[in-house]
């Protein structure tokens, strides 16, 4: 494989979400609107000044990224559409990385948004893939929670994990998204009493593993370095960025993903090895698939993540901070924003901007997506490692 | 008792769920096959939630994945009293016109 060119002289800035909401009557493109003019405010640039625009969302239908520009009165030279769900987020760094880089945009705005209401869950699980529509949906229409039951029942009997085990994440996701007043669930304790005594959903899954579908937006600039400085903005650099699709298709059920395939390449791009890093944000649809990519990225060995858990402390002052936030599991998942909900807080830890807790002296974070389950499992992964540059 | 999978006339491989062209070689020339469903439970889940207000009188069911010898695999409804891992066979649904069940394998 060739190896890819380093991130140099790109910065990534100005973390912002858009606060979430349990439900909302506003449009997927207000959410959109709203994250692009608080990155506007912050950074401290004229609109007309981003030339480039990223956008991702489940609910923008009929409309995408060209009718955003629009809406929104702007006429940038590259644009991008990833409606690509949990890895969107980090899909949208790596390309507006390479346009920043190349020449083919100065400034691009990576927006996620998405609004939510009863019927937009059901009907974008409803239409979301072809096969899904033909194979999964004709099985009483459990949605994700079906396919994730079985990828976990199949990971606890494998490995000889327990619920106590994926509690352990839930509780101190919970922990962390008591100090973010934008987690919808972060005033509200969890105990692992609550936890292990929540009503089922799906096999092995009860109500704490699952995320609450809401609304909100997440994003982020990208510019370069010489840019962000001038402009007097905390920023971070791309220490090396991974990205893969539909990788062993020959697992009869999913037990890894694509960052195994590809985390050496993403720690040698790094120039960094896994202790570097200070803290980790994983894409936590369901706990399984946080233990799944703290093996695969290389923290522990296939199988181990239960002990990994058992002998860490995942909370923001822990020895192993995962997912600051409060992740998907505390803060709620508004849709294709779940995907870039990584990337952001990991630009919020690294530069010193946290909406809730700062992990002490953090300077290079870990951010993991993973999206887009069209039939058995997630198709998409890819990670990346940002350093901040105070 | 047989179900239907299709299968790539080029290179003899099975796709599952029904492809447009083969996963293996792209070919066109696919057509459903009739086989006898054996395979292996790998998975077993109890489903309490449905997004689909239609199914909720008739939950709880098991939902099933099954790696058939074929080289697919199926998620698909499991008959009570399974284990994973096991052998089993899938067969159409009595009750459900569309949809299989996974039942234990006859040794
Ligand atoms: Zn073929």
């Amino acid at each position: 494989m060739t190896r890819p060119h380093a991130y140099d002289g790109v910065a990534v800035v100005c973390p912002t979400t858009v606060t979430y909401e349990k439900t909302s009557t506003r449009s997927a493109h207000w959410f959109l609107a709203r994250a692009l003019a608080q990155l506007i405010a912050a950074a401290g640039i004229a609109k007309e000044e981003i030339d480039g625009l990223a956008s991702a969302s489940f609910t923008l239908a009929p409309d995408s990224t060209i009718a955003l520009t629009e809406h929104f009165g702007m006429a940038p030279r590259w644009i991008e559409w990833l409606p690509f769900g949990g890895v969107s987020g980090v899909m949208a760094l790596r390309r507006a990385a390479r346009a920043v880089q190349m020449g083919d945009a100065n400034i691009v705005a990576c927006i996620a948004g998405d609004t939510a209401n009863p019927e937009t869950f059901a009907g974008l699980v409803n239409n979301f893939s072809s096969f899904s529509s033909q194979a999964i949906i004709p099985y009483a229409s459990a949605g994700p929670n079906g396919c994730f039951s079985l990828i976990t029942q199949h990971y606890m009997q494998s490995f000889g994990v327990t619920r106590e085990d994926f509690g352990r994440i839930a509780l101190a996701q919970r922990a962390n998204a008591a100090t973010n007043p934008n987690a919808l669930l972060g005033g509200k304790s969890l105990t692992m009493e609550d936890y292990l005594a929540a009503r089922p959903v799906a096999g092995p899954l009860h109500l704490f593993d699952c995320v609450m579908p809401c609304a909100g937006a997440e994003g982020f600039l990208v510019m370069e370095v010489r840019r962000a400085r001038a402009l007097g903005l905390p920023y971070a650099t791309i220490r090396g960025a991974i990205e893969r699709h539909n990788a062993y298709r020959e697992d009869p059920i999913a037990v890894r993903s694509g960052w195994a395939m590809d985390r050496d390449a993403l720690y040698a791009q790094s120039g960094l090895d896994c202790s570097a890093i200070d803290c980790v944000q994983t894409y936590d649809d369901y706990p399984v698939i946080t233990m799944m990519q703290l093996e695969d990225l290389g923290f522990c060995a296939k199988g181990e993540a239960a002990d990994f858990v058992r002998r860490h402390d995942l909370t923001i002052q822990g020895d192993f901070p995962v997912n600051t936030s409060g992740g998907q599991l505390g803060c709620g998942q508004a849709g294709c924003s779940g995907g870039f909900l990584t990337v952001v807080e990991t630009l919020r830890q690294v530069t010193g901007q946290p909406l809730g807790g700062q992990v002490r002296d953090a300077r290079i974070g870990l951010a993991s997506g993973y999206g887009m389950v069209t039939y058995d499992r997630c198709l998409g992964t890819g990670a990346v490692i940002l350093e901040g540059a105070r | 008792m047989t179900i239907s999978i299709q299968r790539c006339q080029s290179c003899g491989t099975f796709n599952y769920p029904a492809h447009a062209v083969c996963g293996n070689c792209l070919s066109d020339a696919l057509a459903d096959c009739a086989i006898e469903g054996r395979g292996v439970l790998l998975a077993l889940s109890t489903v309490h939630h449905s997004l689909d207000p239609e199914w909720r009188a008739h939950l709880p069911v098991q939902l099933a994945t099954v790696d058939l010898d074929c080289g697919v695999q199926v998620i698909c409804f499991a008959e009570p009293g399974l284990q994973t891992p096991a052998r089993v066979c899938l067969a159409p649904s009595q009750d459900r016109p569309g949809v299989w069940i996974a039942r234990a394998q006859d040794a």
